[in-house]
């Protein structure tokens, strides 16, 4: 009796909770189709030149593979730099720290997870853009391999706690099963430990490229803003899709293609993204399962 | 030979054993008897130094395998483990192929052509070849609790150990795997020195040649079992009815 009256009880809740989650859900839907609608007009002029076309001249053509390759790259180089680092610190930090510093750690790391990309922009132009000049001694420290570099350290925090997490949540009877066999701690954690948690981990990977590939005005400030295809040389100005919408989105609002142009970028980078949070979280619940 | 001389097995200040001192004969069958927190899995998994991370854990006095001394400073634990199998109460086998577990702790120590010979040997000794020689490669997951015990057993076995240590093995199993578990340890005995511990005295009594008693970590004088048809074990209840574990 008093159940029923408490399931009846709690129903308007229910709806309330279901609307809010229909509000976000609604409102995702509408920044998508947004950014199509909005985009439509410079697809139907381009078609596919516009992902392909390699000059962005405001006025006559807008070509986005620039800022796309830029995009790849400088979160390809982050993703590469920062992976040995974030899966050696997450292994040690789970299977060798004592409770006590890894909760330390861990409240460090969550910490800096959550400062904004601006004063890790402050940090590259200060220090990162300097250091990567002088020590390749380039003529410009502005370079997607200084804006890949200040990524990496932005999202190292995020992938180490999370790939932590991971690593942690496998039960402790598989660590005395495989110790029980005579094998060390650390082949323990390479053997047992790691293949377990690689769905976890893959999901903290996924969320890092996510927020790597989004990053905005960290990498304006370091990447030297020039648009063109790099090639393979790292050590180049280039331009990603943030950067490139944070240096023209004010300028154009209300121009017709141009803007327009800057809405199919963001419409690219949301795909991209979207896709990657996705399966991030995916494979998150995957591991937690 | 297992010898314990004054061991003390203590998280802190609370000890769990006291000054235990006795011996275990080699290829021989000692069960464990005792209610629950009297220190028995705390004397197994002292025996392969299975708590040695855990925080405050000490011990005093002197285990000697073989004569040799399992806490001395120079001792190498991973060794050790080899040599001292810990069978768990709760089966856990790692989530991969059936053959994959039986050579898991092995997989460094031995050239790969060797394994499935291995594999072989250590899934007859538990008897489970027959079951799963025709699906190794399968997860070691899809098996029944029992199936799965006996594969944790073979893959200990695989590693080579001379003393096996049983957690209560067959709590969690049914009647039917739990006889065969107690047949398949009466068959290792020849090969292995094995310490069981258990909650049922019957079960004690049916397979050990030692019954050892412990309450508060304390041990009472051996019992040596004696026949005795009207408590019949689980063992000897169910064994008629489980031809298909050959000998």
């Amino acid at each position: 009796m008093h159940a029923s009256i408490g399931a009846r009880q709690l129903e308007p809740v229910g709806w309330i909770f279901a609307a809010l989650n229909l509000i976000f859900l609604v409102s995702a839907m509408g920044l998508g189709i947004f950014l199509v609608v909005e985009s439509v007009p410079i697809l139907r002029l381009e078609g596919v030149d516009f992902w392909l076309g390699d000059d962005w001249w405001v006025g006559e053509s807008f070509g986005a593979l620039p800022m796309i390759c830029g995009s790849l790259m400088v979160t390809g180089l982050a993703t590469l730099l920062v992976l040995p680092v974030a899966l050696s610190g997450a292994l040690f930090t789970s299977e060798y720290l004592s409770p006590p510093f890894r909760r330390r750690v861990k409240g460090i790391m969550e910490l800096l997870a959550g400062v904004p990309g601006i004063i890790y922009g402050l940090l590259g132009v200060s220090f990162l853009t300097v250091g990567v000049k002088d020590a390749l001694n380039l003529l410009d420290g502005n370079t997607l391999f200084t804006a890949g570099l200040l990524l990496a350290i932005m999202i190292l925090p995020m992938i180490l706690t999370l790939s932590e997490d991971a690593l942690h949540s496998v039960s402790s009877e598989f660590r005395e099963a495989a110790e029980s066999l005579g094998l060390t701690k650390l082949q323990t954690a390479l053997r047992v430990v790691l293949p377990q948690s690689v769905p976890g981990i893959v999901g903290a990977v996924l969320l890092g490229i996510g927020r790597a590939m989004g990053e905005t005005i960290a990498v304006m400030l370091v990447v030297g803003s020039l648009d063109r295809v790099p090639g393979f040389n790292l050590f180049a100005s280039g331009q990603t899709i943030p950067s490139k919408l944070g240096r023209e989105a004010a300028e154009a609002l209300g121009s017709g293609l141009h803007w327009n142009a800057l809405m199919a970028l963001g419409f690219t980078l949301f795909l991209v993204v979207a896709i990657l949070t996705f399966s991030g979280h995916l494979f998150i619940k995957r591991n937690s399962q | 030979m297992i010898q314990f001389k004054n061991f003390v097995a203590a998280f802190g200040g609370r000890k769990v054993i006291r000054a235990l001192t006795f011996n275990l004969p080699a290829n021989s069958i000692t069960a464990i008897i005792g209610a629950s927190g009297s220190g028995k899995t705390t004397l197994l998994r002292a025996l392969c130094r299975m708590n040695d991370r855990v925080k405050n854990f000490r011990v005093e006095g002197n285990v000697l395998i073989d004569g040799m001394d399992i806490y001395r400073p120079d001792t190498d634990v991973y060794a050790l483990r080899r040599n001292v199998g810990l069978v768990f109460q709760k089966p856990c086998v790692f989530p991969k192929s059936i053959f994959d577990n039986a050579v898991f702790g092995v997989k460094e120590k031995m050239h790969r052509k060797e394994y499935p010979d291995l594999v072989e040997k250590v899934l007859r000794e538990v008897f489970l070849w027959e079951e799963v020689k025709d699906r190794l490669g399968e997860k070691a997951t899809t098996l029944s609790q029992g199936q799965q015990q006996r594969l944790t057993l073979a893959r200990t076995l695989a590693v080579g150990p001379q003393v096996l240590l049983m957690d209560e093995p067959t709590s969690s199993l049914d009647p039917k795997s739990t006889a065969a578990i107690e047949k398949l340890v009466q068959s290792l005995k020849s090969r292995h020195t094995i310490l069981w511990v258990t909650h049922q005295h019957d079960q004690a009594h049916s397979i050990a040649d030692k019954v050892l008693i412990i309450e508060n970590g304390q041990i009472a004088p051996f019992e040596t079992p004696v026949a005795r048809p009207e408590q019949s074990s689980s063992f000897t209840r169910v064994l008629q009815n489980v031809q298909e574990y050959p000998e």
